[in-house]
């Protein structure tokens, strides 16, 4: 940890926004934000097998807009950097509320992603992904919108294009 | 080196340091590697999680032994603070644990919402832990509702404790 070195921050601040900039892609449903993280020749594993990243985003978006409201919540970063490659790993504390003949469920997962990450010119991007299931909860939700507090709070988070991130509101 | 640099480059290694000790002893923990936590603290380093008080070393193998009565953990890791003043730097480090836990009426799923308030020291160049203590926020506790049949889903990479979690190969380069 003594040995590193100020352009390490740099490349170390770059690689924690690709990582963020992910589920910004994921939990917005914005497939330009989410290609924009891989490199064209990255790969994915997410436990169903090895398959192209672009490919892999092009399937997933659909899957998180047919559910209702998602939010990918990363802590952890680990990342040892050598030179123009970086191999990471990063905590993800995933919600998902999806529907259900008995009404709305919760998912909760926590798990990791094993990351390879390049430098190509000024740019870091992902070549290599593998997800770790680490545990989950499960059961009906919980949320509420409306009463006394939660009533009052009117500004909710959507996908692109409604969310405020994008309109402004 | 560190004469060189701009001071507001050298404080940022020193938090980016400390914020990693953070990190790595969460990976210890959680992957229930002794070496690992033992790595982060300083050899005087001490330690307060409430039921346990003494030096880091002894709070090694006792935190192994509450661990191996969990299935699984996870730490996970918000908001980090750290203050630097020279050699010595103090943290305050968000955490959400979730434990996975067996009981005698089926497993329990245990999640505590805390901080831990660290002090770092600088020696030799390296940043260490010298004293960790754990204050606790808030918990939730409920029957697990984990429905994975892991060995039923032989493709999907599940966490394991020591080296068969598939991160010790990741970070070797395999």
């Amino acid at each position: 940890m003594s040995k590193v070195t100020p352009g390490d921050v740099a490349d170390r601040l770059a690689i924690m926004d690709v990582l963020n900039r992910y589920t910004r892609g994921i939990d917005r449903c914005d497939l330009a934000v989410l290609q924009s993280v891989w490199w064209d020749d990255a790969l994915v594993d997410y436990g169903t097998g090895e398959v192209p990243a672009a490919a892999w985003s092009e399937g997933v978006i659909p899957a998180l807009a047919a559910m209702r409201r998602t939010q990918h919540f990363l802590g952890n970063m680990l990342i040892d950097i050598d030179g123009s490659t970086a191999t990471a790993e990063t905590y993800c504390r995933a919600w998902h509320e999806v529907d259900s003949p008995d009404g709305p469920q919760e998912m909760d997962v926590g798990g990791r992603y094993l990351d390879r990450l390049e430098r190509r010119g000024d740019d870091w991007r992902l070549l290599h992904r593998r997800y770790v299931l680490d545990w989950s909860r499960n059961g009906p939700s919980t949320a509420q919108w409306d009463g006394p507090l939660y009533g009052t709070l009117k500004r909710h988070g959507q996908r692109m294009p409604h969310d405020p991130l994008y309109t402004g509101d | 080196m560190a004469a060189e640099l701009d001071p507001r480059v050298a404080l940022l290694l020193d938090k980016m340091a400390c914020t990693e000790l953070v990190h790595r002893l969460a990976r210890g923990i959680d992957r229930c590697d002794a070496d690992l936590v033992s790595a982060v603290f300083h050899p005087d380093a001490t330690d307060d999680h409430g039921m346990y008080k003494g030096s880091a070393a002894d709070f090694v193998p006792w935190v192994m032994e509450v661990l191996a009565g969990m299935r699984r953990t996870q730490h996970v890791i918000g908001n980090v603070l750290i203050e630097v003043d020279g050699d010595k730097a103090q943290g305050e480090t968000y955490f959400i644990a979730h434990h996975h836990i067996p009981a005698e009426n089926g497993d329990n799923f245990m999640v505590a919402g805390g901080r831990y308030l660290d002090r770092f020291e600088r020696r030799d160049g390296t940043w260490k832990i010298s004293h960790r203590h754990a204050v606790y926020d808030w918990s939730t506790v409920a029957p697990s509702t984990d429905m994975w049949d892991r060995g039923a889903m032989p493709d999907y990479a599940f966490g394991a404790r020591g080296h068969a979690d598939i991160s010790y190969q990741h970070f070797s380069g395999a």
